[in-house]
């Protein structure tokens, strides 16, 4: 377990050379690119020194990893902030929409899986997988936009815009509002993907043989099903998760995106689109940091699932 | 051997059980019967396609679609209807009055479940005892059937385990709630020869300490000439011979029981003077049985009446066969190097 | 090797995809038909409506005006609406079509080649030169697809080409990791070992007996990958990192919409359609050829 946790940390390293080499890429010394073109020569100078930009390129990365790990992730001059408060600031909102989406879509992934493996066959198990195949198909961002459209335009039941309604002080219940549409939408492609997992691996469990045994002891189809077939498919299902995380993280940019919710999935992009490199670079860092350490949590709940790999892992 | 003789456990009679396939039917067993006593090991031999397992599913009623059991089957046990009752009434019986145990020990048991728990499980099922009173119940089981250190291998998990080790937790399961019958299911195909030994030893006694009786399932008839009281021969889905152990082993009526034994290599056996034979051809599916005699496409000693279905006769060598060749009494063969076999 | 889930670019196939065999339970011999005729019909339409496009348009899509804003769906000489630019929608779906189809299949394309070309040369070759792929490939897939994309985006600037092969890239490792898996299986086979003993190049055998080996796996995911990427690359127009203006695909026609979605919503969401339709198609069609392909995994 423990090595598994040392082996993130070459991963991580190379997350930061790749956001480095990016570094280098942009127009412009990178200096610059971290400050802005309105920043003062002094400052520019002290960074530059700071950076040892005139020294040899690995020497200039970890210069620019020390600077980074004191919070210096460059100055945004679109948002005129600097990066790292700005980053820090919208990552909860993103949080506020990845993990309730996150909850709901294997809640709902998972029980959408179960119904439709316990009833295979059957038109409810033929509905969840026309379901499911249609949600995963579906483009997040016209979803959103249906959403929008049908649930909180025409019939008025949602917000469909921002995190708080304008002039009203922060609320929790506001902003809750204001979440569910998005929390929906971001849902959807990972409840899909889970509950086709789910479905699959529980049909393959339910012929293998010890549930033959189970039935043999006297257990009902109902308790076999539920009590031994399905402990069996929580491996498979923990497989996903970290598919659901791809799902909700990619997901999330979108949907920020089409729900004007200041996330760091919407600072990516407007930041792209405004060509402010230092944002891009500081939102790209801390999502794909995110990602890395999301993955390595998951990795090590695997032994909590399976007794076998618990042994051998 | 009426329904309502007490010494009785179970008699099976007529049983279909058929496959619906999306091009033809498999009538897997068709037209079965058998009687088992109380305390008695019954042995149902025949190659693989025969009907045997079928047979054994269908006694606990775990023939899923799209097999389906048909009309006309009957199954009583001690005296009651066992295809008339409900899911929940049958739900009761398995388990508890009649236990299985099968053939994969590698992957019968739940792999993420401790092997006590699964036993613990069986005992719960049945009884309305606290959980300290059944895990001592299960411990007892381990001890029974031989397993060292009972008391740590409730906490182990089947992986940790030999297959050998494994198919004493799924008999320890079995027998927990001392089960009348016992039906096994090739227990031993999978497992080394040592082991096999030592498992057939351990059914054996059980059965001696709790007067169960066990329903042996079997394709090889070298494994249990010592411990068979009757053995049923099977083919085509139906019994074509059946007698006590002493009566197959010494004098076979049956051609197919006669090919059987042919192919059972015994100590002391010579190459030029037993050479082991062959059944020729295979058994054909289930769904293409030929009208009349099904052995005779394979049969040596095949002629024109075998192509009207033999009834089953009494002979009065003891066993009943269906053949037409014991039409006018016992056959007479030439001694059989397994004709030892079942003196014990 | 145990078929795990079979992941591309996010997309889960093998075991995992779609509606599995099972489903259909009573059109037992038809099933891989179903899919492929229903995908296989939507695919084909998409494809004919881009390719005569010019034939079928009723309008310039790039016409301000040709008829007034905001017609609704079904109006008499503008069958899908107008925007509010009074710009014939039919015509701009058809066109626009065309953009987001050809940018899908080409990325597909692109990331098979070059997923096949890598996971072959890293599973064949293996020591040195897999892992330095495989570390590669690694480090790219810690981050997320869409990350990716738009990094890529970023600093290549905005445009169709860039948008198709941000996401043609971003998909590489995902197809290469199990192409090399499947060429780490093939390389045992037998008849490869023989050819390598008769004194083969190694480049021969890749090309002769690997390659026709891993061929019906990568044709299966072929097109299944397409329609993700249909996706995909709409979405980065749609986010304005993928076609610029005045090229108009359906993801920049989606976000155009949302300027006057509220007031003729119909009109506004059919792009959206557009792509599900895609998706779907390709989806099902990929799904059914890789039944006939790899029938093994279709078993369930």
């Amino acid at each position: 377990m423990v090595r598994r946790s040392l082996l993130v940390i070459p991963v991580l390293l190379s997350v930061s050379v790749v956001i480095f080499v990016a570094l280098h890429l942009a127009p412009g010394d990178t200096a610059t690119v971290l400050l802005g073109p309105t920043a003062s020569t002094e400052r520019l100078a002290a960074l530059r020194t700071e950076l040892g930009l005139d020294r040899p390129l690995p020497l200039q990365y970890l210069s620019w990893l020390n600077s980074l790990l004191h919070g210096q992730l460059g100055y945004s001059v679109s948002y005129r902030e600097d990066v790292w408060s700005l980053v820090f600031s919208r990552f909860t909102n993103t949080l506020l929409l990845a993990v309730p989406a996150f909850i709901l879509a294997t809640i709902v992934g998972v029980g959408a899986g179960i119904v439709g493996g316990l009833r295979r066959g059957e038109w409810v198990d033929a509905l969840l997988s026309t379901a499911a195949f249609t949600g995963l198909s579906m483009p997040a961002f016209w979803l959103g936009l249906l959403l929008i459209l049908y649930a909180g335009l025409e019939l008025g039941m949602f917000p469909v815009s921002g995190m708080q309604s304008a002039g009203l002080t922060t609320s929790a219940a506001d902003t809750a509002r204001h979440m569910v549409l998005p929390v929906l939408t971001l849902a959807v492609a990972p409840a899909a993907v889970v509950a086709q997992v789910t479905r699959v691996a529980l049909i393959e469990e339910m012929g293998k043989l010890y549930v033959r045994t189970a039935r043999a002891k006297g257990c009902s189809r109902r308790r076999a099903t539920l009590g031994h077939a399905l402990r069996n498919t929580w491996m498979s299902v923990g497989t996903t998760l970290a598919l659901e995380v791809t799902y909700v993280v990619g997901g999330g940019v979108l949907v920020e995106n089409v729900f004007n919710w200041p996330g760091i999935g919407k600072l990516l992009v407007e930041s792209t689109v405004a060509r402010d490199y230092p944002a891009v670079l500081g939102a790209s860092l801390v999502l794909a940091v995110l990602f890395v350490l999301v993955n390595l949590t998951i990795d090590l709940l695997y032994p909590l699932l399976d007794p076998r790999v618990a042994h051998h892992g | 051997m009426t329904a309502s003789d007490p010494s009785v456990l179970l008699q099976v009679e007529d049983l279909r059980v058929w496959f619906d396939t999306p091009t033809e039917v498999v009538r897997a067993v068709d037209g079965m019967n058998l009687t088992i006593r109380r305390g008695e090991t019954v042995c149902l031999v025949g190659e693989s396609g025969c009907g045997k397992s079928v047979t054994g599913l269908a006694l606990m009623r775990l023939i899923d679609p799209p097999g389906r059991i048909q009309e006309g089957s009957r199954i009583t046990f001690e005296g009651n209807d066992l295809l008339g009752l409900s899911e929940k009434q049958m739900e009761r019986i398995r388990g508890n009055d009649i236990a299985m145990v099968f053939q994969e020990p590698m992957s019968s048991l739940n792999p993420v479940q401790t092997v006590g728990a699964q036993i613990v499980e069986a005992v719960r099922l049945h009884q309305d005892v606290s959980r300290k009173a059944a895990r001592a119940q299960a411990e007892e089981a381990l001890a029974l059937v031989g397993m060292p250190s009972p008391k740590e291998r409730m906490g182990n998990y089947p992986h940790e385990m030999s297959g050998g080790m494994r198919q004493r937790v799924v008999i320890a399961m079995a027998i927990v709630c001392r089960p009348k019958l016992l039906i096994a299911d090739e227990p031993t195909t999978a497992l080394d020869v040592t082991v096999q030994a030592q498992i057939m030893e351990l059914l054996e006694r059980l059965q001696d300490e709790f007067g169960m009786s066990l329903l042996h399932i079997t394709h090889d008839l070298g494994v249990v000439a010592e411990t068979a009281d009757r053995v049923a021969v099977a083919y085509g889905g139906r019994v074509v011979e059946e007698g006590s152990a002493a009566e197959i082993y010494g004098h076979p009526q049956h051609p197919y029981t006669e090919a059987l034994l042919r192919s059972i290599p015994v100590l002391g056996m010579t190459h030029t003077q037993h050479p082991l034979s062959v059944i020729r051809g295979m058994v054909p599916g289930g769904a293409h049985w030929p009208s009349g005699c099904r052995f005779a496409p394979r049969c040596d000693y095949s002629f024109d009446l075998c192509a009207e279905y033999p009834p089953m006769v009494d002979l009065s060598s003891g066993q009943s066969a269906a053949c037409w060749l014991c039409e006018s009494g016992p056959r007479s063969l030439t001694t059989l190097p397994t004709a030892g076999l079942a003196d014990v | 090797m145990a078929d795990p889930v079979v992941v591309s670019g996010g997309v889960p196939l093998g075991t995992a995809a779609g509606i599995d065999a099972s489903t259909a339970r009573g059109k037992r011999g038809r099933r891989p038909n179903n899919y492929l005729l229903v995908g296989g019909t939507l695919v084909v339409v998409l494809a004919l409506l881009s390719v005569l496009a010019p034939l079928l348009a009723p309008a310039d899509p790039n016409a301000l005006g040709s008829g007034s804003p905001l017609l609704p769906l079904g109006a008499p000489d503008h069958l899908l609406g107008t925007d509010m630019l009074g710009r014939d929608q039919l015509s701009r779906l058809l066109y626009g079509g065309r953009i987001t189809l050809l940018a899908g299949f080409s990325a597909a394309i692109l990331s098979a080649v070059f997923g096949v070309l890598l996971g072959m040369v890293a599973g064949f070759l293996r020591g040195p030169v897999d892992s330095v792929i495989m570390r590669v490939l690694d480090v790219l897939m810690s981050f997320p697809f869409i990350l990716l994309a738009i990094l890529i985006v970023a600093f290549a600037g905005p445009s169709v080409f860039h948008a198709l092969l941000a996401i043609a890239i971003a998909n590489v490792p995902f197809l290469a990791r199990v192409i090399r898996g499947e060429t780490l299986r093939v390389r045992e086979y037998e008849f490869v070992v023989a050819a390598t003993a008769l004194g083969a190049s190694r480049t021969w055998i890749l090309l002769r007996h690997v390659l026709p080996n891993v061929l019906p796996l990568v044709l299966s995911v072929l097109f299944v990958n397409v329609g993700w990427m249909i996706s995909q690359t709409s979405a980065l127009s749609f986010l304005g990192l993928g076609a610029q203006p005045p090229t108009a695909d359906w993801g920049t026609m989606l976000a155009e919409a949302q300027s006057y979605m509220a007031l003729n919503g119909g009109v506004a969401m059919m792009p959206g359609l557009m792509i599900l339709l895609a998706v779907v198609g390709f989806n099902l069609f990929g799904l059914g050829l890789k039944q006939i392909l790899l029938p093994e995994d279709g078993a369930r």
